[in-house]
């Protein structure tokens, strides 16, 4: 029998489905909830700040409204004196309910329930405050009524009265103790003003009675007068000498006005008919019988003199007019002076006035004039140095400068170049200063002016010399920002750029620019010199100064460099510092200097440095001769 | 300006409520989702479960075909060996053989129910699980909406959006 093999089935299907379990972990929302919460506490904490600074404002204007009532109502108390304690107590609970208003006000919850607690906690502090205030005014007021009463009753000699109002001050306003005090110091004043009220009186009697005696003895002659004082046995010494002297005074007085009187009536001028009606009029006068006699002689005097021709001028009128008129002259012009002394010789040729008094009036105008000259000139170069100074704005001393410079630090070139352009600022300065005053001191002594002309002439030299000193600073400053710009020129070129740029009125890059374009510089076309200075300004205006004479201020073109007067030390060149070096000539050794390019410079030998020609002094010392002539590039 | 007024504070106040509202929305959105993954998870269990009985059956029909080959194979033997199969020993013999059979395929059934019923038991632990975790995310997302609006209103309450607006009467000491 064939066996025919069968399939044995042995493989099972799987026993699981072959699907994963998805992790909780997929649902995680952790982060979105987290960023909502932190949002929503941010919010919250924004909320929070917001609200702490309303609250805080509204807390603090709550406070700034509770002095404010506070204040009100002290001020009550203090313009109500008399108010009742009812009055009082209605007025801090008007206080309280508006300051609990105020409370309202705050719209924040958080300054509201602050408010809240705080008008909680100082209600009672708030009314013993107040009542505190309220009970002072009171007590003070009690006081001041206390004081008066006992002054009204010091004063009226009420001692009753006195005594009733301390007493009833007593336990209330005073202890027992103060109030005996009081009373004891009262009673001594008491005592005292008593005293003092007779001894008033006794004065006050005696004042009558020397003032009666003095009104008696007025009405009569002044020797009759101290007669009738000196009789009266009812006044005391004092009193009896103090009334003749007001009664000495009296009739000083009286004198006085009446020799007035009398001075009036003999004006020079006076005629016959005025003379004799002033005559009438001396009887209307307070004189004594002798003085009116005296004054009747002097009209009649006059009254002869006119009828026998002779000049009721005086020397003495005469002097009194020409003092006056001399004292105009001094203040007008040389020919006014010389007018008035022609009148001077003309009135003593005339005879009307001395020779020796002629003299004398003509040797004190001269003298007058003269101080007042030295006065004008004086005050001119005040008003001259003061302008120049504020052109140069005011710099300090150079050795307050270095100090400075040495105190702030600053390094030694920086130093060297502030005080070098200062140097140059400053010797301008002087310059100008010098010219200014020599212009003025010349105007004084050679052109011979009147105070009037001097004036004028002193107003046009200010004006000159203001312009001077401008156009000098700003030729300064142009040259320097030329400096600064770095552009190739020489010293000289660079001022006369400086000073065509203060001519022109252009810019530092308008003037670069021009620079640059133009191959030779020397075809610049500088500003001419002025034509017209100012002394021929000062000769045209005022016209009598003399035709010969120079002008005083010398002409124009002002704004280049002066030369420097007297040697100055050489503190360094423009390419370097310098060495010491030596020659001998002639078997003898000379001195010189050597700069880093080379040069050798010796004693006596001329050279060119910043723009101008020095020569070497030795001793590291130059002097400054000219300006260097203008090199072409 | 009143506070309620100021654009700062409506920026202040709208961070704090879309905050709010936004931390609690993901909640509730985490609580559904986290109950959508327990879902899936007890799907997997079952589909498991019933891979497991499928798996049973087939063991046991395998099981009752070898048991009823053995039991042709004994018969025919005994055939062989000139010995009567209805009778006596062959009969004992084939009886136990039938018991055996009967024993292991009941040994495969009760393994692969064992199985089966430990997969769909999971599933339902997984779906409660879920459940939970949606409820649990609810009173969260309530919770947080108390908490964040609760903190809003007392502070909208200090910064006085509830103060009702009022007349300032005149000043002076006699209102």
């Amino acid at each position: 029998m064939t066996l025919i093999p069968v399939f044995q089935r042995q493989q099972l299907p799987l026993g699981q489905s072959g699907r994963v379990k998805p992790s909780f972990q997929l649902a995680d929302r952790s982060g979105q909830i987290a960023l909502g919460s932190q949002v929503a506490e941010f919010g919250g904490a924004m909320l929070d700040r917001i609200t702490r600074a309303k609250a805080n404002t509204e807390f603090y204007r709550f406070r700034g409204d509770l002095t404010k009532i506070e204040a009100d109502v002290d001020r009550w108390i203090t313009e109500n004196p008399d108010a009742t304690v009812e009055q009082f107590t209605t007025q801090q609970n008007n206080a309280l309910a508006l300051a609990t208003k105020a409370g309202d006000r705050a719209s924040t919850g958080l300054a509201r329930d602050r408010i809240s607690d705080f008008l909680e906690m100082n209600d009672d502090i708030f009314r013993q405050r107040t009542q505190f205030t309220y009970e002072s005014i009171e007590s003070k007021r009690q006081f001041n009524s206390l004081a008066k009463e006992r002054e009204i009753a010091l004063q009226t000699g009420d001692y009753p009265r006195l005594e009733r109002a301390i007493n009833d001050a007593r336990g209330n306003l005073y202890s027992d103790e103060e109030a005996d005090l009081q009373l004891e110091l009262d009673t001594i004043r008491f005592d005292k003003l008593a005293a003092d009220r007779v001894k008033q009186q006794a004065e006050s009697d005696e004042t009558v009675r020397g003032n009666a005696l003095f009104e008696a003895a007025a009405q009569l002659p002044e020797l009759e007068g101290r007669k009738l004082i000196n009789q009266a046995d009812d006044i005391t010494t004092s009193n009896r000498n103090a009334q003749k002297a007001r009664l000495s005074e009296h009739h000083s007085i009286r004198r006085s006005v009446n020799q007035k009187e009398v001075n009036t009536m003999l004006v020079p001028g006076a005629t016959v008919e005025s003379l004799l009606a002033a005559r009438e009029n001396l009887k209307l006068l307070d004189m004594e019988p002798d003085e009116r006699s005296a004054a009747d002689a002097q009209l009649l005097s006059r009254i002869r003199e006119i009828d026998q021709g002779v000049d009721v001028f005086t020397p003495q009128a005469t002097k009194r007019r020409m003092e006056t008129e001399a004292h105009e002259v001094a203040l007008g012009t040389e020919r006014d002076k010389e007018d008035f002394k022609s009148r001077l010789h003309k009135l003593s040729a005339d005879g009307e006035i001395s020779g020796s008094l002629r003299d004398e009036w003509i040797g004190d105008l001269e003298q007058d004039y003269k101080s007042l000259e030295s006065q004008l000139e004086s005050d001119a170069l005040k008003e001259g140095s003061v302008i120049v100074q504020d052109a140069f704005g005011g710099f300090a001393s150079l050795v307050e400068l270095k100090q400075a410079l040495e105190q702030a630090g600053t390094d030694e070139k920086r130093q060297e170049a502030i005080i070098l352009e200062l140097e140059d600022k400053n010797e301008l300065q002087i310059s100008l200063q010098r010219r200014y005053d020599a212009s003025i001191r010349k105007i004084v002594r050679e052109q011979d002016l009147g105070p009037k002309e001097f004036n004028a002439a002193k107003q046009l030299s200010l004006i000159h010399y203001r312009e001077l000193a401008r156009t000098g600073v700003r030729a300064m400053e142009a040259e320097r920002a030329l400096f600064e710009s770095g552009v190739d020129l020489t010293d000289t070129e660079r001022e006369r750029v400086a000073s065509l740029m203060v001519d022109r009125n252009i810019t530092t890059s308008e003037a670069i620019e021009l620079v640059e374009t133009t191959n030779d510089i020397s075809q610049f076309k500088f500003a001419p010199p002025r034509k017209i200075g100012i002394g021929e300004t000062l000769k045209r205006t005022l016209g009598n100064l003399g035709s010969g004479a120079a002008p005083p201020f010398g002409g124009g073109a002002p704004a280049a460099k002066p030369v420097r007067k007297g040697p100055i030390k050489i503190t360094g060149f423009q390419n370097g510092a310098e060495s010491i070096v030596s020659k001998t000539v002639g078997g003898k050794q000379v001195e010189g200097i050597k700069t880093k390019d080379g040069r050798e410079i010796f004693k006596g030998d001329e050279f060119i440095l910043a723009g101008k020609v020095w020569r070497y002094d030795g001793d590291g010392k130059a002097t400054q001769l000219r300006n260097a002539p203008v090199r072409k590039r | 300006m009143d506070t309620s007024d100021d654009p700062i504070t409506a920026v202040a106040v709208g961070a704090s409520v879309f905050g709010t509202l936004s931390s609690a929305a993901n909640q509730r959105r985490q609580g559904r989702e986290a109950q959508k993954l327990a879902n899936q998870r007890a799907a997997v269990d079952l589909a498991d479960a019933e891979a497991v009985e499928k798996q049973t059956r087939e063991a046991a029909r395998l099981e009752l075909e070898r048991g009823r080959k053995l039991l042709k194979s004994q018969k025919a033997g005994f055939a062989a060996g000139n010995v009567r199969v209805d009778v006596g020993s062959p009969l004992v013999v084939a009886a136990q053989t039938r018991a055996d059979i009967a024993r292991d395929v009941g040994y495969i059934f009760e393994r692969g129910t064992t199985q089966a019923s430990r997969f769909r038991q999971s599933a339902k632990f997984e779906r409660k699980y879920g459940k939970t975790l949606r409820t649990q995310a609810k009173w969260a997302a309530v919770s947080t909406l108390f908490q964040g609006f609760g903190s809003l209103g007392f502070r909208a309450k200090d910064a006085g959006f509830f103060k009702k607006k009022e007349t300032v009467l005149g000043e002076g000491l006699n209102p």
